[in-house]
């Protein structure tokens, strides 16, 4: 049994479907991508996982139970942990701060609980932010500020991890640190869903893609039969392109 | 059944007038993302204006109407959208709710000191005396005019809304500003329109209940408080329903007001009721609204200042104000401290919104309610134990709590609206409850006006002279100073600022913003209840009419003018209300305390920090570095007091040598400093900067030699250098 199992869910704004009858499952030890043009649905997909979204229909299952009526703060606590693609920093706490105040969130219900101090400064190393510990959220660009949120979401030390376009603002360097620390996660046990547009991390890290279009599934597999699928490739970059040509 | 149908025409005419007040209302927070606190002051304000073209210029009625509502108050509308709404553009919505009401503060008083509430002002309906009859019921032509102007605003507004093109604009602007620019919508050109619009609805609805209403500023600037029970009902978004709010609440109202008088038991308490029928009708439409969905931060425009106090610095502060009160507890006279005595409960109100408000994000209208609650409950425990202020705490916190819960899990607009309503509630009614018993026990909440708040006994004496009193007052705001510090520098201090940052962040982390809301509500109402007992206190017998919703009001702005991060922004609150210097200085001029109250605020959308955190504390900041500065300082201080105390000089040379030394201590320590150690920030220019490329303008101030350094790395040469300057707020 997966970890998180997404069963048919679907999502309306006014008359708009943004997400259609998706159904999806992430493993724990396992990257998931979840990949699709803009508007694809994506985003509104981490909403209803996370619980600040309704749902018209579908369920969304934790462990095998059923979480869908749970509020967001409930699940976090079932060990589930998010970033946003557009960055919810608290801005007026320094880096530091912003990681201390997850981990003193978490200590309510995580197993071993750490002093905040300890896991902010442990977290801060690891994603490679000691530099500007000290520096107000709010002051950083936009690639750091998404490390922040990574630190933050790993101090409340999740099962599932929703990572929502985790790279986009990151320099070269920056991606690939990043790709190392996903694989590490990955190895731990954790299930990792993460939500790109840079093809080649997707394709580097994920062992298996679930690729949306206008909020409904469009193919999903492992990267060699995404990366094959004739929709895909038409949705992505125009139906005359070859087999082959993203990453 | 005569009466029934009677009742209902009547209540249909008040239904008439709610929903036009509602839907101006509607239309300005849907369309431009405010929620005008000032459309019942703007009716009140019309009214007014139009009084004075009718009946004191002796104008015709239909000249008189038409430069009222159809010029005057668009125009105002339209000035007001650009001079200071505009600007409201990605403030919080804490910051947009306190301009208007500081809109609301400005007319009041305005109008107050132009139309001097003692005189009378009587007031005609529209067609004084003439009356038609339907099925049977006698309807004045006002009536008829009332219900017919009614039905056009709602024929007018579905034709504007869905039959022209800017009216589709405004509705695509609802939905998604920034989409609907890109379909050629004009932002600016709608909000401006919708304002004219909600304003001139504002005026009708005052101009029309005036002559039923007395023609007065508070009834009618309140009304605001009434319509907005029907704007609710609408969920603030939908015209139709907002209609049958109006209707509901009319009904209701004309109704009860028709058959309660005619109840021969408990018909007195029941009648005081009457006035508070909006307001429960509200509470119980907050019940019913749906959950609102969490939602992430906005792009602020401006950077808020939170520095985090230190316990060092915190405790200077108190011993300053603690040696300060001495100063002056030693110096004035008995018959000023009488009115000094109040500051130090008014500062503690004023205290009480730091952790809210600056800290949590949630805005509270009803904190003196919760002090005239803390005052009541001193006095009912009685006695001289200081235990009662414990008492005082506990149950305000109770009752806040209580309060908060049902707009707890809706936007922070609903909190206002709910606490403003509560604040209505309790004035008009509970606070003037005659003598009730429940459950065997007798209450009597204010002793028809002589309740007496007794002042604690501590160590086995009575705090009760003024010097005392004075003294204990600043010990009591110190303790609350330093809780709130501690407050700040807490996890749960943490959690409440990050609360504020992105809801849903913290949310998604694992907190339930729930509970932490209103666990910062009560505390923060358990605060106020103990200023209140401060406050009590200090004016020893109390009165149902102590404490109204204006003042709260009044510190709610001063606490955001002087900045809601620090603890001295409760001290200029509790000084500014509690020594009432323009009014003593010139007392003709006591309406302009309110109106600059009003006027200090409406600034805020330019500067949302508060003039402390602004202004004052970086001019003070440099006198840390210079201790020398500080003992010749407090010396001077010292022996001005001595010379005080000795009688060689009077309190106006002391006051005037104090406050002189406070304007020109801080120019002058800079002086000194610059002479001392010549300029760091020179020093730090001259020395090459030795961080990565990248954190230029961020962990360093960013120099023109920076873009000599990036063109380098960049390979730029070519390209024309930029502005030095620009992008100074970093390289992202």
């Amino acid at each position: 049994m997966a970890l998180l199992e997404v069963r048919n869910i679907t999502v309306t704004f006014g008359g708009v479907v943004a997400v259609n009858d998706v159904s999806f499952d992430a493993e724990g030890g396992r990257i998931t991508g979840l990949i699709g043009p803009n508007g694809a649905g994506k985003t509104t997909l981490f909403n209803v996982i996370t619980g600040l979204q309704r749902a018209v229909r579908g369920q969304v299952l934790l462990d095998g139970a059923e979480i869908s009526n749970l509020a967001p703060y409930q699940r976090a606590r079932r060990g589930m942990a998010r970033t946003f693609q557009r960055l919810e920093l608290f801005g007026t706490l320094t880096v530091r701060e912003n990681v201390e105040v997850a981990a003193s969130i978490a200590r309510r219900w995580v197993r071993e609980p750490d002093a905040p101090g300890l896991v902010a400064e442990r977290l801060i190393e690891r994603v490679g932010l000691t530099a500007v510990a000290d520096v107000r959220a709010d002051a950083l660009p936009t690639g750091q500020g998404r490390l922040v949120e990574l630190a933050r979401s790993l101090a409340t030390q999740p099962r599932l991890l929703l990572l929502d376009e985790p790279a986009s603002g990151q320099s070269t360097t920056e991606t690939e640190h990043f790709a190392d620390v996903l694989r590490d996660l990955s190895a731990g046990g954790m299930a990792v869903v993460l939500v790109e547009h840079d093809m080649t991390l997707v394709m580097n890290v994920c062992e298996y893609i679930h690729v949306l279009d206008f909020g409904s599934t469009l193919a999903a597999g492992n990267p060699e039969q995404v990366r094959a699928d004739p929709a895909v490739l038409a949705a992505y970059l125009g139906s005359e392109w070859q087999t082959g040509a993203i990453a | 059944m005569r009466d029934f149908i009677n009742f209902g025409f009547s209540g249909l005419t008040t239904a008439a007038i709610y929903a036009i007040a509602a839907t101006g209302l509607v239309l300005t927070y849907t369309t431009t993302g405010v929620f005008n606190f000032a459309h019942g002051a703007m009716g009140m304000f019309a009214a007014f204006t139009y009084w004075e073209m009718r009946f004191g210029w002796h104008w015709p009625a239909p000249v008189a109407l038409v430069v009222c509502l159809l010029v005057l108050a668009p125009l105002f509308g339209a000035i007001l959208e650009l001079g200071i709404m505009r600007r409201l553009q990605g403030t919080s919505d804490v910051t947009k709710l306190v301009v208007t009401i500081s809109v609301l503060l400005g007319l009041f008083g305005l109008a107050n000191w132009v139309w001097s509430p003692s005189k009378d002002r009587p007031s005609r309906t529209f067609f004084q005396g003439r009356v038609v009859k339907i099925i049977g019921v006698r309807l004045s032509y006002h009536e008829v005019t009332v219900l017919l102007v009614a039905l056009a605003v709602a024929i007018g507004l579905r034709l504007l809304l869905y039959r022209t093109r800017i009216g589709v604009s405004m509705r695509a602007c609802v939905d998604d500003p920034s989409l609907a620019t890109l379909n050629g919508a004009r932002p600016a050109r709608i909000a401006m329109l919708s304002w004219a619009i909600g304003v001139g609805l504002a005026a009708l609805a005052g101009v029309l209940i005036a002559p039923t209403l007395q023609l007065s500023q508070l009834s009618l600037t309140l009304l605001i408080i009434d319509a907005y029970a029907a704007a609710i009902i609408g969920r603030l978004r939908s015209l139709p329903m907002t209609f049958v709010g109006a209707l509901i609440l009319g009904l209701a109202n004309d109704y009860a007001l028709g058959y309660i008088t005619r109840l021969h038991t408990a018909e007195q308490y029941f009648q005081i009721f009457i006035p508070s029928i909006p307001v429960i009708v509200l509470f119980i439409a907050l019940l019913f609204l749906p959950q609102a969905r969490l939602r992430g931060a906005r792009l602020q425009r401006t950077r808020e200042i939170a520095a985090l106090p230190t316990w060092g610095g915190s405790l200077w502060f108190c011993a300053a104000v603690i040696a300060g009160t001495v100063v002056v507890a030693t110096s004035v006279s008995n018959t000023d401290l009488v009115n000094l005595q109040r500051i130090w409960g008014l500062a503690i109100i004023g205290l009480s919104l730091i952790p809210l408000i600056g800290l949590g994000g949630q805005i509270s209208l009803c904190q003196v309610t919760f002090a005239a609650i803390g005052m009541v409950v001193v006095a009912h425990v009685g006695g001289h134990t200081p235990l009662a202020y414990l008492w005082a705490a506990l149950i305000t916190g109770a009752i806040g709590g209580l309060i908060a819960l049902p707009a707890l899990r809706l936007q922070g607009i609903y909190l206002a609206l709910s606490t403003a309503a509560f604040a209505v509630l309790m004035d008009r009614s509970f606070f003037q409850l005659p003598k009730f018993t429940i459950f065997g026990h007798r209450f009597d909440l204010f002793q028809a006006g002589s309740l007496t708040v007794n002042r604690p006994r501590l160590f086995g004496k009575g705090v009760e002279g003024f010097e005392a009193y004075f003294i204990f007052g600043a010990v009591v705001f110190c303790a609350m100073a330093l809780i709130v510090v501690g407050i700040r520098r807490s996890r749960f201090g943490q959690r409440l600022l990050a609360m504020k940052d992105s809801a849903a962040a913290v949310a998604t982390l694992g907190l339930n913003t729930t509970v932490t809301k209103l666990v910062v509500f009560s505390l923060s109402a358990a605060m106020a209840g103990v200023g209140g007992a401060v406050y009590g206190g200090a004016l020893r017998a109390v009165d149902g009419q102590i404490v109204d919703f204006f003042s709260g009001l009044v510190i709610v702005m001063l606490m955001v003018i002087a900045g809601l991060n620090s603890v001295g922004a409760a001290l200029f609150a509790g000084f500014f209300l509690g020594v009432p210097v323009i009014q003593n200085v010139f007392p003709s001029l006591h309406q302009l305390q309110t109106v600059l109250v009003g006027f200090a605020g409406i600034g805020l959308g330019q500067n949302p920090n508060g003039f402390i955190a602004q202004s004052i504390r970086p001019q003070w900041d440099v006198l840390r570095k210079e201790k020398q500065v500080i003992v010749a300082l407090l010396a001077l201080v010292a022996l001005m007091w001595g010379l005080r105390l000795g009688h060689v000089i009077d309190n106006w040379t002391f006051v005037g040598v104090i406050l002189g030394l406070a304007v020109i201590a801080p120019p002058l320590t800079t002086l000194i400093h610059s002479r001392r150690s010549p300029a760091p920030a020179a020093e730090a220019a001259a020395k090459p900067v030795a961080v990565p490329l990248e954190w230029v303008g961020i962990t360093v101030p960013y120099q023109p030699e920076d873009v000599e350094r990036m063109d380098r790395a960049l390979d730029l040469r070519l390209v024309e250098a930029l502005p030095p300057g620009a992008g100074a707020d970093g390289a992202a």
